[in-house]
């Protein structure tokens, strides 16, 4: 499998399937390099721009080309303000083509987006 | 104005004609690199490996001190149920801390192959199967293990006891040993402090420039006469299939050509031997393991422990095992997590094949490289090897 052709290592805000939330993330290690546990900060909000303070938010991620997962389980640990997650335990270990996929929870209702990296 | 049709296809036969007794006379030069490619190759070389990481959990962790201590511990066969095997015994210096053998042989017959140790501080995770999350932790396990050292932690404690240098080197380090008889937790103490000072010996084994890493650094110095001159055209397209379509690099990736990570590539386990589970049955193990880095054995309570906290299992972790660095590959056979393959050209036509595994999903693929490509590749990971970059005082007992 090939990657999308020219993707950029971060990507701006991308709509959630179901256009319920504006998702972007920020690395808090940069740029972002294989081997090394780090973290991010997710931010959410709705599509009218007002930050979501009571998500739930989780990440999976993993390698369409290679069929296994990060190395690593990522987790929410903590809620910053301003639609901002902590994101913790992010790890690459391979180059290549990633996806990340981001779920927010918000009481019943539910919605995700798929952001690829190419590393 | 019509081509004539005839004079057009002569012209388009002599031309493919010239074009390809061109590249047969002149193929593409080996060693032309393009600017990403470089950029792998500069992550590759010895020069991109940063300091051994610190390890928060271990206070004497940097203490040339401890090292020595450490070094002593290492090569004491008394560590053991019969007074015959120590670290060394299987971790040999002189065959860069491996044994030549499939399986370690301690006071019995092991299950798994001896990895070398050059590097081993930079790894997360130790053992194939990453059941362990310090060297110091590590270095505990084979101490008591029935297989290996076969010993036991107050018969290491008496020992330390009885030998006059033991004693002073501790008291300097840590606290005076304790009175015997003596009860956990005292006994437990010094045996975490035994191998913490091993951990502080193991720091200092890190490999040293090979072959490959001269010529990437006279290729990154545009020193054109020296890094022509340092590898073969074969070994060169050797490289250029491991940095490329042999895709070795997705996993032997880094300056010690390993990610230190875990997967499935369809190794077979030994003969008659079941699968090994590998990663998927150790996460539970070193979440349980009293002296992980969340133990009260830990000598910072506020490390953040995040490989252990966000440590990852799942199905695609059935039968995966860690990736073992590359460096001295040629000179450390056999091979695999229980010595099941002899030869580089084995393991080069295993991932060529890539079979289906026996449990779990393999994540290679078929390569499809000609045999002359295979050897090529073999060629490259026979200028990987070199002399550790440890001084030689630390390569034998003291």
């Amino acid at each position: 499998m090939l990657a999308p052709v020219g993707l950029a290592q971060e990507q701006g805000a991308q709509r959630t399937d179901d256009g319920m939330y504006l998702i972007s993330y920020e690395s808090k290690l940069q740029p972002i390099t294989i081997n090394r546990i780090h973290n991010w900060v997710v931010h959410v909000e709705t599509s009218d721009g007002s930050p979501v303070d009571d998500a739930m938010v989780t990440l999976i991620g993993g390698m369409p080309g290679h069929d296994h997962g990060l190395p690593t389980m990522p987790l929410a640990t903590q809620y910053l303000g301003d639609g901002d997650y902590l994101v913790e335990g992010m790890k690459f270990h391979m180059n290549g083509w990633w996806q990340i996929t981001i779920s927010i929870t918000v009481e019943s209702s539910y919605d995700s987006v798929t952001f690829d990296l190419q590393l | 104005m019509q081509f004539p049709r005839k004079i057009g296809g002569i012209l388009a036969v002599t031309i493919l004609l010239v074009s390809t007794v061109l590249w047969l006379i002149w193929p593409p030069a080996p060693g032309a690199w393009t600017e990403s490619e470089i950029e792998l190759l500069r992550s590759l070389w010895i020069g991109s490996l940063p300091p051994v990481p610190a390890d928060p959990s271990n206070a004497v962790a940097d203490d040339p001190r401890a090292a020595r201590f450490g070094q002593r511990l290492f090569f004491d066969t008394r560590l053991s149920a019969n007074g015959e095997v120590a670290c060394a015994t299987c971790h040999q210096p002189e065959h860069l801390f491996t044994d030549g053998l499939d399986v370690a042989q301690g006071v019995a017959r092991g299950e798994r192959h001896t990895m070398g140790l050059a590097g081993v501080a930079y790894s997360p995770w130790m053992f194939w199967d990453g059941r362990r999350d310090s060297l110091w932790a590590q270095a505990l396990a084979p101490l008591e293990s029935p297989v290996e050292h076969g010993g036991n932690r107050l018969q290491f404690v008496e020992l330390l006891v009885s030998d006059a240098q033991y004693r002073s080197e501790y008291a300097a380090l840590f606290d005076e040993l304790p009175e015997l008889p003596a009860q956990d937790p005292a006994i437990t103490e010094v045996f975490v402090n035994m191998g913490k000072a091993i951990a502080a010996y193991e720091r200092l084994l890190v490999p040293g420039a090979s072959r490959f890493d001269r010529y990437v650094q006279a290729l990154l110095a545009d020193d054109e006469r020296q890094f022509e001159a340092m590898l073969s055209d074969d070994e060169l397209a050797g490289l250029r299939l491991f940095i490329g379509d042999a895709q070795c690099i997705n996993c032997h990736n880094g300056p010690l050509f390993t990610n230190n990570e875990f997967h499935n590539t369809a190794v077979l386990p030994a003969r008659g031997k079941l699968p090994s589970m590998g990663r998927v049955a150790a996460v539970r193990e070193t979440r349980a393991d009293p002296f992980n880095c969340v133990g009260r054995f830990s000598d910072d309570p506020d490390a953040n422990c995040a490989e252990l906290r966000f440590a990852r299992t799942g199905d695609d972790l059935i039968g995966a095992h860690k990736t073992p660095s590359l460096r001295n590959v040629a000179l450390t056979a056999p091979y695999m997590h229980a010595g099941q393959m002899t030869s580089l050209t084995e393991i080069i036509d295993q991932y060529n094949r890539a079979p289906l595994a026996m449990v779990g999903h393999s994540e290679a693929k078929p390569l499809n490289l000609w045999r002359n490509e295979r050897k090529q590749l073999e060629a490259f990971l026979r200028t990987l090897s070199g002399p550790l970059a440890t001084s030689p005082e630390w390569l034998a007992a003291p």
